[in-house]
């Protein structure tokens, strides 16, 4: 029965993403509570009404015990849970080497720029004196309920069946949220959409980045059982 | 057996025993060590075994080879050959020769004695062949083929004792020499053919001129010099090593090699393989260079001494069927010694440059990089008989304090090297307003020696100062955050708004100071598309800010050089669309300092920064700015900017698919 959702999933995530893939434009046919858009780079979430059209670029928002259904290129139905952000370009599959391409521009991202040995490299080794005492410190900034909200989205793909934008959202959500790799169910989500796109070796990888200890026994379990299956299918 | 067969043997044996002289074709000891010589050019020497290998000769050579025989009551040494080779041109060669020790000398003796009441007469009868002398001449075709002739003349006497008897019955003897001449043709090639393999032929022997035949009466002692066609190869792909191999129609094969342990030493081994007699022998050798006198020693040795040293067996001697009298299985081992020598006036060289290839442009805003980075190369041989090491010099009058000299490099003999050309060009580069053509000199000089051997003159495209060639990697070298006008813009500026940056968190430093540069900056410039010309035209920041005008790629250096003043790190966004490479385009993006965590302090929107992990491996908030867009403010400037970077590249995988890419500047911090 799982198995068969999971299709049933798949095939609904795969009609939807070949209407996304076009960016097509998206319609609200329906909301209910605190349902907001933020359309492309702008700064700030304006209501959302029903017949209103949304860009893929734009992102939406929705409050607790909100909800809101969209139409996209005027025929794929999808309905937006409650207390989520999601970014409406995410609503489409990545082929497998787009993910790939993209997991491996997030690691050379992740590595400090080499300068060519071509290039004349002139030290810096400068120090700048002067220290401002009195500057102002900046205040804190709480961005867990954002961070919450977007890792809630991430699961809205994940369950759409988006699992290749589900991943690299993910883990971006994780590069900006540090305090949320706590979040063990994620992580683990994380793994399962790379399964999903056939990419077991950095499945396993995932799975083997998640810590042990503090694990419930049905999270360590599930955790034993994926790394020794992915490690058998690897040999 | 009769008369003639005792002869014949009597011959041989004498031939055996009468050691001084052997060779009617001369090797050198070279050659000889490495038994396989038909492909491994040489120099003067090489008239004797592939004429078209004495191009590598250099203006005048002048050599002699001697050797020691070893026979069976001890040994003999003998001056074998004189050489002396000249360079004609770069393409044409002469060499010639004379073997005072190239002769076989044989004595018949008499069968019958005459005696009478005053004298015991017996008529010996003397055989003399000899090798008179020696010309080859050869010509480069190409770079890599050469042709040669050779021409041998040899001498044969047989110098007999007649007798007579006079009206009284006296015995008179009269000494009748007989005399023959011919000579023979050689001819040769050798082909380079590639990095490390040259080929060579050699059809010894191939057309007999005959001037004069001896008598009848003596014609069985006619020299028969049979034609043979040899085919070579040598590989100098191992570093200081030399493999060579050859083999003839007469079924010999020889293999051979050559190590120089040290530039002025070489080791030399060959194997000498006969298929048709057990005639298989082995060479060893050593070589070294003293100023200009190169001198060779070598060391034959047969592997059966089996009728060698004067042990020959009558059976053997009739069934033997000797076509080579220098080399064949009545031999002896020999040692021999070469010598020689290179001269000349200024003309010689050690290395000839044989090609020049200059980038097609220079470009003065880049002039750092060709320091580091070769702007062409230069085909230099090693023209002569030793390793060598090249330096090449580039030059450039007007541009260059002095020449840039490149690292020294290994050429072998013979060789030729693609050398890389670096130019280190003074400032007076950027004083180059347009395009213009200058005159390149390149030249190569020589070591041991050290002295210049050859020089090239080219012709360079220097671009004018401005010029880019829209490689966005290259935009950088027009950032010139030390400039005084840059400095004193960006200093002027945030003086001015001193009392709000004090009040500024120092997380926000770096944007908010970004931002007010950006705004003063905007209210001075106005977009300008760049003049009708070929090459793109790219403005120095302190010309923008004094023009105070400029297009995208002006305004994002000057922007970037601003910022980079202030210590802010940047980076360009080179966007060539692949359907549409003709809207290349180009923005900035800065980095706020900002950690990832801290990003929500200048904007709540993720799509509004790009998350970058900067010098110092730290992941930062950055904010990509569209410059062209600067008459609406920073805030629009930014915002088009953002969207342009997340549709071309989250949405596009711009950077993914390559057609976006991310060039860096880093900023004094």
């Amino acid at each position: 029965m799982k198995t068969l959702s999971l299709h049933a999933a798949f095939l609904l995530s795969v009609t939807l993403s070949l209407a996304l893939t076009a960016f097509a434009d998206i319609k609200v046919t329906a909301a209910k509570g605190g349902v907001y858009v933020r359309h492309n780079v702008q700064e700030d979430w304006t209501p959302v009404a029903v017949g209103d059209v949304l860009k893929p670029e734009d992102s939406m928002k929705l409050d607790k015990k909100a909800s809101a259904t969209i139409l996209i290129d005027g025929k794929d139905k999808l309905v937006v849970p409650e207390f989520v952000i999601v970014d409406l370009s995410d609503f489409r599959a990545l082929s497998q080497e787009d993910l790939l391409l993209r997991l491996a521009m997030e690691r050379v991202r992740s590595l400090p720029a080499e300068p060519s040995k071509d290039e004349l490299q002139i030290p810096r080794t400068t120090t700048v004196h002067g220290e401002n005492k009195g500057q102002v410190s900046a205040p804190p900034v709480s961005t867990t309920e954002t961070g919450t909200l977007q890792l809630n989205g991430t699961k809205v793909l994940f369950d759409k069946g988006f699992f290749g934008t589900c991943a690299l959202k993910t883990k971006e959500v994780f590069r900006l949220h540090p305090e949320l790799l706590s979040n063990v169910d994620a992580r683990i989500m994380v793994a399962g959409a790379l399964e999903h796109m056939k990419l077991n070796g950095e499945a396993l990888g995932e799975y083997l980045n998640i810590p042990t200890s503090g694990l419930s026994s049905q999270q360590a379990s599930l955790l034993k059982e994926k790394v020794a299956q992915l490690r058998k299918s690897k040999r | 057996m009769n008369f003639g067969q005792r002869t014949r043997i009597l011959l041989l044996m004498i031939l055996i025993m009468t050691t001084n002289n052997y060779s009617q074709n001369v090797s050198s000891s070279r050659s000889i060590s490495l038994a396989a010589s038909t492909a491994a050019g040489e120099n003067l020497l090489s008239l004797d075994w592939n004429p078209s290998a004495i191009i590598f000769m250099n203006n005048w050579e002048a050599a002699f080879t001697s050797d020691y025989s070893f026979n069976g009551s001890g040994g003999s040494a003998a001056l074998r050959t004189l050489a002396l080779g000249r360079r004609l041109s770069e393409m044409h060669y002469l060499a010639a020769k004379i073997s005072p020790g190239a002769s076989l000398e044989f004595v018949v003796p008499s069968t019958f004695k005459l005696d009478d009441s005053t004298q015991s007469l017996q008529f010996d009868k003397k055989i003399t062949f000899r090798e008179d002398a020696a010309l080859a001449y050869a010509a480069r075709l190409t770079n890599t083929l050469s042709l040669g002739a050779g021409v041998h003349i040899y001498d044969e006497v047989v110098s007999d004792t007649k007798y007579t008897t006079d009206s009284n019955f006296n015995i008179k003897t009269s000494t009748v020499d007989y005399s023959g001449n011919k000579a023979t043709v050689d001819i040769g090639a050798l082909w380079s053919a590639g990095e490390f393999w040259k080929i060579g032929a050699e059809a010894k022997n191939l057309i007999p001129i005959v001037d004069r035949k001896l008598d009848s009466s003596v014609e069985q002692y006619e020299l028969d010099i049979p034609a043979v066609l040899r085919v070579g190869a040598a590989y100098s792909g191992f570093k200081n090593v030399l493999l060579c191999a050859e083999g003839d129609t007469k079924r010999n094969f020889n293999i051979g090699t050559e190590w120089y342990a040290h530039p002025l030493a070489a080791v030399r081994a060959g194997l000498y393989i006969d298929g048709a007699t057990s005639n298989d022998a082995f060479a060893l050798g050593v070589g070294t260079v003293l100023a200009r006198v190169r001198i060779d020693l070598s060391y034959l040795g047969f592997f059966s001494q089996e009728n060698r040293q004067g042990q020959s067996d009558i059976n053997t001697f009739l069934e033997a069927n000797v076509s080579n009298i220098d080399f064949n299985q009545f031999t002896n081992n020999k040692l021999s010694v070469t010598a020689s020598m290179s001269f000349g006036g200024p003309q010689e060289s050690f290395a000839r440059i044989e090609y020049v290839s200059i980038a097609k442009e220079l470009f003065p805003a880049s002039k750092m990089q060709y320091a580091l980075k070769p702007i062409g190369s230069a085909r230099v041989r090693n023209t002569t008989t030793r390793p060598i090491e090249a330096k090449v010099n580039f030059y450039v009058d007007g541009l260059m304090d002095v020449p840039s000299q490149t690292p020294a490099q290994n050429i072998l003999p013979g060789e030729v090297a693609e050398v890389p050309l670096y130019a280190v060009f003074s400032d007076e580069i950027r004083s180059v307003k347009t395009s213009s053509v200058r005159e390149a000199e390149v030249r190569v000089a020589v070591s041991p020696g050290s002295e210049e051997s050859d020089r090239y003159q080219s012709r360079v495209l220097i671009r004018g100062k401005n010029d880019w060639n829209g490689d966005a990697g290259l935009l950088k070298y027009f950032v010139t955050p030390e400039d005084q006008e840059v400095l004193k813009f960006t200093r002027e500026e945030l003086s001015n708004r001193k009392s709000d940056l004090d009040t500024v968190p120092a997380l926000r430093q770096n944007f908010e100071r970004a931002e007010i540069v950006f705004n003063a900056f905007a209210k001075r410039v106005v977009y300008v598309n760049d003049p009708e010309q070929s090459q793109d035209f790219v403005q120095y920041p302190s010309e923008t800010l004094s023009l105070n005008g400029g297009d995208c790629d002006d305004f994002s250096v000057c922007y970037s050089s601003l910022l980079a003043s202030m210590g802010i790190s940047t980076a360009f966004i080179d966007v060539v669309p692949p359907e549409h490479p003709e809207k290349a385009h180009i923005y900035v993006m800065f980095d706020t300092g900002i950690d990832a965590q801290h990003a929500p302090l200048i904007s709540d929107n993720p799509k509004r920064y790009v998350i970058r992990m900067n010098e110092r491996g730290v992941e930062t908030a950055w904010i990509p700015v569209e410059t062209t867009a600067i008459r609406r403010g920073f805030e629009e400037a930014w915002n088009a900017g953002a969207k342009e970077y997340f549709d071309d590249v989250e949405l596009n995988l711009g950077v993914v698919r390559g057609w976006v890419k991310l060039v860096d500047f880093d900023a004094v911090n």
